[in-house]
């Protein structure tokens, strides 16, 4: 026997059917309005979680370009002041081998032993140079200089400042004072005060071209080992770049719908609703008692 | 022989007949729209003729004495209700289960920019620029910060939960009431049933009443039911007597009310005449409930809410103790070390007892021992943790998949329990709900059938006129 069709079925069957076009026609509503695949987890449990570890990523990667313009400001500043001591090492090499020509009466030599001296003040100047408080060329201490007024440095050797570049990329962005001009009594600026000391005393300067030529020698070491640190953040920002692209498009991927789909979409579940509600208003309009009289 | 009379009886039998037919269709089209009312017919059958064959008289043909009403009759099929009370059942489970489910889920708040994972990456990050700055009490203050939030966010998620837990606990033993006020009512309607049928009377409303509500205990608790031949029906859940006759048995909810009594004190359902054993449920809405609220299991397989507050516990557990790990190891800009970042109060659930310990950036350690004062190696360090194997991160994306996986799977199947219930519904509605044209063509009938009754009585008055007022008539003036 088939089955025996009711009014009250049919009602039943219409208001449920209805029911399910209408909340299809609201989730259709809700991705092409908020433009996202993904409400909540349960709408796609693997996409949420992929979605999560992306977005971990991104935090990571955006951080990552934090770290990179930080420690790009201190291989600037480094580069700046070794730069500036080179051009003062090669001043005071000038001035030493005036010195040392012999034709100088005691009051050109004291001249001369006031331009090393303030040539000596700027160079430690120059090593003091802070990126936001922290000396460039110590780069964990705290006491604001590098060297103090007796040439003893406040840094740690062996402990770097490092920036975190890129994914499992480290690279150290400061540079140990004391490779660059020594320390204490064998100090580049000791070095000048013996210069400096021995020209007031008019005694022969026997060493300081050599220890002139020397010192340039260290901070040109440093100022290559700033430009490759310089290279390798550029080409961290490059991939830091290139990885926010990606990551970005990966996410849209996963959590966003493809808006001309959600659209068609949305056109096709306001269709089925619409003729939901045609079917419904043209089949229950009559029934027997409209045609009995 | 039959009287001469006869004739004017089967005539006004088919006119009551008709009379009580139309009333039933009546009855019908005036309810097409009641729930739960079931079309009733008008039961009839043509009378037997009285046979007076003797031995002296050959057997003649009788004509019948016209039509008999056997009684209204209730068309309903126990099978096709049997099955939509089981549909009910199910799709009670399925319907409470989904929605709880999709509660737990919303509180999560992923994927999004406001959950806790947005909140862990924003810890972790700030513990980068603190290692890029040590000595900046501004970097210090966003760490703090980071950390107050995430201990915040922690807390709020197990509250929500928590919550949620208490919600429903409330809620089940107010669905154990709703069992124990409908059993009530089913015995009470036994009784009158009883009484109504062994009268003669018709019960067919009372029954209507009676299956509304043994739908009602379908889909609170499942359950099945039993006919009896006296018009009364029993009703059983988990195999014990809920309704026998006129008399029932009630359910009640014992266990703890908060969540944190749920593993020492678990919920379940009881006889209120057998305290202390649990009865097993397997339908309706009571034992979605009880599934919801059941203790956490150490492999995963306890209630979707007690297993949720658990993640919450173990991520504040290891989001402390793997912090602390490295912080311990860490010296401040002043060089003390062994300091603890975060703190676990005992005695309260992990993601309520997490707290931070440093108030200012003096006192979280960021250098290395022995690296100098405004080393960041070790804050680098932690920043890192939350890519590790077991970091918090990973136990929450675990939680988000294990509660959008087990909500996905909740509607997956309260959809095909509601693709179910509504064919049984139909199925059921089929046999006993009311069809307008049917009932109009019914009255048709009816109508035609009175008609032809009242024509077949005048017929006969006009015979009995022939008989009485014109016999022997004939020839006389």
């Amino acid at each position: 026997m088939s089955m025996r069709i009711t009014d009250q079925a049919i009602y039943a069957n219409q208001s449920r059917n209805l029911q399910s076009a209408l909340s299809s026609l609201a989730k259709a509503q809700q991705q092409a309005m908020t433009g996202l695949a993904i409400q909540r987890p349960s709408d796609d449990p693997a996409g949420a979680v992929t979605s999560l570890a992306l977005r971990g990523k991104q935090a990571e990667n955006n951080q990552y370009a934090r770290n990179i313009s930080d420690g790009t400001a201190w291989a600037t500043a480094e580069d700046s002041a070794l730069s500036q001591s080179s051009t003062l090492i090669r001043t005071a090499r000038d001035l030493v081998i005036q010195a040392t020509n012999g034709s100088n009466d005691q009051d050109a030599l004291d001249a001369l032993a006031d331009q090393l001296s303030s040539i000596r003040d700027g160079l430690l100047a120059q090593a003091n140079t802070t990126v936001g408080g922290r000396s460039v060329f110590a780069g964990t201490s705290d006491a604001g200089v590098a060297f103090t007024p007796d040439y003893s440095y406040t840094g740690t050797s062996g402990a770097g400042v490092t920036r975190r570049i890129g994914p499992g990329q480290s690279t150290r962005v400061d540079l140990d004072g004391t490779a660059v001009y020594g320390q204490g009594g064998s100090s580049l600026f000791a070095q000048l005060d013996g210069i400096i000391s021995d020209l007031r005393a008019g005694d022969p300067v026997q060493y300081g071209v050599a220890q002139m030529d020397a010192a340039q020698q260290s901070v040109g070491a440093a100022q290559a080992a700033v430009g490759s640190v310089e290279n390798m953040l550029q080409a961290a920002t490059t991939a830091q770049a290139s990885a926010a692209t990606s990551l970005t498009q990966q996410r849209t991927a996963v959590e966003n719908v493809d808006t001309a789909q959600a659209i068609i979409n949305l056109t096709n579940q306001n269709n089925v609703y619409q003729a939901a509600l045609l079917v419904i208003s043209n089949t229950m309009q009559s029934n027997l008692s409209d045609f009995l009289r | 022989m039959t009287s001469t009379f006869s004739g004017l009886e089967t005539a006004y039998s088919g006119l009551t007949a008709a009379r009580d037919a139309l009333n039933v269709t009546g009855q019908n089209m005036t309810n097409a729209g009641t729930p739960g009312y079931t079309r009733q017919r008008l039961e009839q059958s043509s009378a037997v003729g009285a046979a007076t064959a003797t031995h002296f008289a050959s057997p003649q043909a009788r004509p019948g004495q016209g039509v008999q009403l056997l009684g209204i009759s209730r068309i309903t099929d126990e099978l096709a209700n049997a099955r939509l009370r089981s549909a009910q059942g199910q799709s009670g489970f399925t319907g409470l289960r989904a929605n709880a489910l999709q509660t737990l889920e919303d509180g999560l708040g992923e994927p999004g920019s406001t959950g806790l994972g947005a909140q862990l990456q924003a810890f972790w990050s700030s513990w980068q620029d603190l290692s890029n700055n040590p000595g900046q009490n501004a970097t210090g203050a966003v760490v703090l910060s980071d950390a107050q939030g995430l201990v915040a966010q922690l807390s709020s998620g197990y509250r929500a939960v928590a919550s949620q837990w208490s919600g429903l606990r409330t809620q089940i033993a107010g669905l154990a009431d709703q069992v124990n006020q409908a059993a009530d009512q089913i015995a009470a309607l036994n009784g009158s049933i009883q009484q109504a049928l062994a009268s003669g009377a018709s019960a067919n409303e009372l029954m209507d009443q009676r299956d509304q509500l043994t739908s009602t205990v379908a889909q609170l608790v499942g359950g099945r039911v039993s006919q009896k031949a006296d018009g009364t029906v029993d009703v059983f859940v988990a195999g014990n007597v809920l309704v026998t006759g006129q008399s029932s048995n009630h359910l009640q909810v014992t266990g703890a009310s908060a969540l944190e009594g749920a593993a020492s004190d678990p919920v379940q359902l009881e006889w209120q005449n057998h305290p202390g054993q649990a009865i097993d449920v397997d339908g309706g809405q009571i034992a979605a409930s009880l599934t919801l609220l059941a203790p956490a299991a150490a492999d995963g397989s306890g209630g979707v809410l007690a297993q949720s507050a658990e993640a919450y516990n173990q991520l504040a557990t290891a989001l402390a103790s793997q912090v602390n790990a490295v912080h311990e190891t860490a010296a401040t800009t002043d060089g003390r070390t062994g300091l603890d970042f975060f703190a676990l109060a005992a005695g309260v659930p992990a993601a309520l007892g997490l707290s931070v310990v440093p108030t200012t950036r003096d006192d979280i350690a960021v250098a290395a021992p022995g690296a100098g004062p405004l080393d960041g190696s070790k804050a680098d360090e932690i920043s890192q943790l939350g890519a590790a194997d077991g970091s918090p991160d990973a136990l929450w994306a675990a939680l988000v998949s294990s509660v959008g996986t087990a909500s996905q799977s909740a509607q997956q199947q309260d959809a095909l329990a509601g693709a179910s219930l509504q064919s049984a519904t139909t199925a059921q509605q089929s046999v006993s709900s009311v069809d307008t044209d049917q009932e109009n063509l019914d009255m048709v009938t009816e109508q035609s059938a009175y008609q032809s009754a009242a024509r077949v009585m005048t017929t006969v008055d006009q015979l009995l006129d022939t008989l009485i007022n014109h016999t022997g008539l004939v020839g006389i003036q």
